[in-house]
């Protein structure tokens, strides 16, 4: 091999990872790429091997007893057995797991999706109402303290929701002494605080503020009324950004936790209704059942993501919600 | 604030009718008021859940022994002044919440931003796949945390039966322990251990041994003195590297020695580090905030010209270089937008906490926010600390402390921030 000089050996250094070395080097990256991969999606498929194991298995009781191996790697991951109906006995409850004659409707389970679903259509059709609402008056709108309240409204999205739950909790008892069904334990109690989001009508006045002026001047040239445009013309125009604030509201909802604890213990949703398969310190905490409830309670929101992935990520590059 | 928009002025007139002003004003006043309808159901309830909410935190952070509502206004006898926050500033509990919550945010927002640069840095590189990359990296963000809190609890749990039986070696709970047991290495409690991970791993069981202290004490000082001559001696950068590796080392080797004493005075517990239950927690956090990491880095990167790199590499940068001045700074913006976000959400983390140790925190994970919760709820109403009164005044303490590091991000950081 001929020797280089030290000006043609920086050229081919340059050129190197362009052309010669290409292949091994993608090659090594996306090795390493799946194994990083694997490892973060490692909890998922411990999940859902555990759901499946049999009792014995998974909550390993017989400690005395026979089995004193570790077992193999294998043997942790896939089960030894598959118990399909670990998801019946997650979704007939914790504390009724083995009652065969429970209906699938009158399961604690769909109790939890049904309270979960109603609030969070509410809220996302309330939240979507009165944000677009304001964000449109404040992207298109003349009027007298627009500046201010706009500042007051940005200052809002500083306040972290923890500092407010206990006030909130209490606005909403006093609600509930006066008109019952907006009190705490009532479906509107889990949703009202939140159908007023800064966030989300910030995110949407920068969509409506990039639409073009001479739409709004040609559709008022035709009559058209401000709701009309807003209805017939601004929102299908940023429907990304209108469907982005939607599938956010309905996920947040989905993952509330805190909120609804203490807000309406009586109306459980699914995340509450997971809580109740991890047994206290006095507990025994069945494995299996929990990771089948827990494979349940995400297995929706992974549906919707594989979906709408493209609109999640964008949403979320877009906008940084977080 | 730049985002605010500007109050609407009025066009510059000089020659306009009497009558042509007033029919403007008229017409503004008409559309202000139809502008207010739209922005009326919003406002009402932004204005009630947050901004009146926040008001009445203060409020209620002047009574005391209220944990009943009876009527928005406490009874006067309960009225306390500033009686709470006296409480709270010489409150143990609260420090030692307070300190945990500073760690934790340092250490899950930092190895957070760290690991998922490396993971966007070489995710960038790949001419394939990315987008399949993407969509995988972010899957555990879309899932809830509780649940994924609840997968990891298991994964490092430590039992292999149920909770009231101990550690058993020749059965390992959790997928971590397992994995320990199968290398060899001791298997830990996780979760509900409050020893320090330095305890953990160089405390030698609780006791000193004062023979091996002693050698470790000379080379510590061995140690240093090489640090000093290398920089004397050597030339300037490789004096400094070296003097630094040499420090580093003293520093390890010293704090080996300061952990084994550290039971013989009450106040070194710290040099124990970050308990091994908040090391655990800590891993989630990141695990977890991996993917949004990702997504927004990668963002930044494929906005940096692929232009910007040639010119780079025909410059002579090489990859370390590179990275470190040219791809961060052109990456600060995103990087200083994801400190903040993150940040603030590692101060509110509550529900991690809350859903990974179903038995309540034990000392060394309790952060504000479970206190918070364990104040409000759980301490009962008959102590004089109860109640929504003192609960009041963690939150708004946490609100203050949430405020002025966002405000020392802005100031300290910003002006570094390359917004090109």
């Amino acid at each position: 091999m001929i020797k280089a000089g030290p000006l043609e050996n920086s050229a081919a250094a340059t050129a190197r990872p362009a052309r010669a070395f290409k292949l091994p080097d993608q090659l090594f990256l996306h090795i390493l790429l799946i194994a990083i991969l694997f490892v973060m999606l490692l909890p998922f498929v411990w999940m859902v091997g555990t759901a499946l194991k049999p009792d014995a298995d998974a909550t390993p009781t017989s400690l005395s007893g026979s089995e004193k191996n570790i077992g193999t790697l294998v043997s942790l991951f896939w089960p030894r057995e598959f118990h399909f109906e670990n998801f019946v006995k997650a979704w007939n409850g914790k504390y009724s797991p083995n009652v065969p004659d429970v209906s699938f409707f009158d399961a604690p389970f769909s109790r939890y999706f049904f309270n979960t679903i109603v609030v969070g259509v509410a809220e996302t059709v309330g939240v979507l109402f009165t944000s677009i609402l304001a964000a449109y008056a404040f992207a298109r709108m003349e009027f007298w303290g627009k500046g201010l309240l706009f500042t007051f409204i940005l200052a809002t999205l500083a306040i972290p929701h923890e500092a407010t739950y206990i006030p909130n909790l209490v606005i909403i008892s006093q609600l509930g002494s006066v008109v019952s069904w907006l009190g705490t334990n009532s479906y509107a109690a889990l949703f009202l605080p939140w159908l007023g989001s800064a966030f989300y009508i910030f995110l949407l006045r920068q969509f409506f503020m990039a639409l073009p002026q001479e739409l709004y001047e040609a559709a008022q040239l035709d009559g058209i009324t401000e709701l009309g445009y807003l209805g017939k013309i601004a929102i299908p125009l940023s429907m990304p950004a209108v469907m982005t604030v939607a599938l956010f509201a309905f996920l947040g909802n989905w993952n509330a936790f805190l909120w609804p604890l203490i807000a309406a213990p009586n109306i459980p949703v699914v995340q509450t209704g997971l809580r109740t398969f991890v047994g206290n310190a006095d507990v025994q905490t069945e494995w299996n059942l929990l990771m089948a409830a827990a494979t349940i309670v995400i297995l929706p929101i992974v549906i919707l993501y594989f979906l709408v992935q493209r609109r999640f990520i964008e949403g979320v590059s877009r906008t940084g919600i977080k | 604030m730049a985002l605010v928009s500007k109050p609407i002025t009025k066009p510059p007139e000089s020659v306009q009718s009497q009558m042509d002003t007033s029919f403007k004003r008229r017409k503004k006043l008409r559309s202000s008021l139809k502008a207010y309808l739209f922005i009326a159901p919003a406002m009402v309830f932004l204005f009630i859940f947050n901004f009146f909410s926040i008001i009445y935190a203060f409020f209620l952070s002047l009574y005391e022994r209220i944990s009943v509502v009876k009527g928005i206004i406490p009874p006067a006898e309960n009225f306390a002044g500033l009686s709470n926050y006296a409480h709270l500033l010489t409150d143990p509990d609260w420090w030692n919440a307070f300190f945990n919550t500073i760690g934790y945010v340092f250490g899950s927002v930092f190895f957070g931003l760290v690991v998922s640069l490396g993971i966007a840095l070489l995710l960038d590189k790949a001419k394939s796949g990315k987008e399949f990359y993407r969509v995988a990296f972010f899957l555990p963000y879309v899932t809830s945390l509780v649940a994924v809190a609840t997968v990891w609890y298991i994964i490092f749990s430590p039992y292999a039966s149920n909770a009231l039986v101990k550690p058993n070696p020749d059965r390992p709970g959790g997928l971590v322990n397992w994995i320990f047991a199968a290398v060899g290495i001791p298997m830990q409690r996780w979760l509900i251990d409050d020893r320090g991970l330095f305890t953990i791993i160089f405390a030698n069981g609780g006791r000193v041994d004062w023979l091996s202290g002693l050698i470790r004490l000379v080379l510590v000082g061995v140690l240093i003195a090489g640090a000093v001559i290398a920089y004397r001696r050597l030339n300037h950068a490789t004096g400094v590297w070296v003097s630094a590796v040499l420090g580093a080392i003293a520093l390890g080797v010293g704090w080996t020695v300061l952990v084994e004493v550290a039971h013989l005075f009450p106040w070194t517990g710290w040099t124990g580090g970050p308990s091994i239950a908040m090391v655990a927690i800590t891993i989630v956090a990141v695990w977890y905030s991996l993917g949004f990491n990702i997504i927004l880095l990668l963002a930044g990167l494929t906005n940096i010209s692929r232009e910007l790199y040639d010119a780079a590499r025909i410059d002579g940068a090489r990859g370390w270089s590179m990275l470190i001045s040219m791809t961060i700074p052109l990456l600060s913006p995103t990087l200083f937008f994801l400190l903040i976000v993150n940040t603030i959400s590692a101060f509110q983390a509550f529900t991690l906490f809350f859903a990974i140790l179903p038995s309540g925190p034990t000392r060394s994970v309790q952060v504000l926010s479970t206190f918070y919760y364990e104040v409000t709820f759980k301490r009962g109403s008959g102590t004089d600390t109860s109640g929504f009164g003192y609960s009041s005044t963690i939150v708004v303490f946490m609100l203050l402390l949430i405020v002025g590091v966002n405000q020392l991000q802005q100031r300290v950081l910003a002006k570094r921030v390359n917004y090109d």
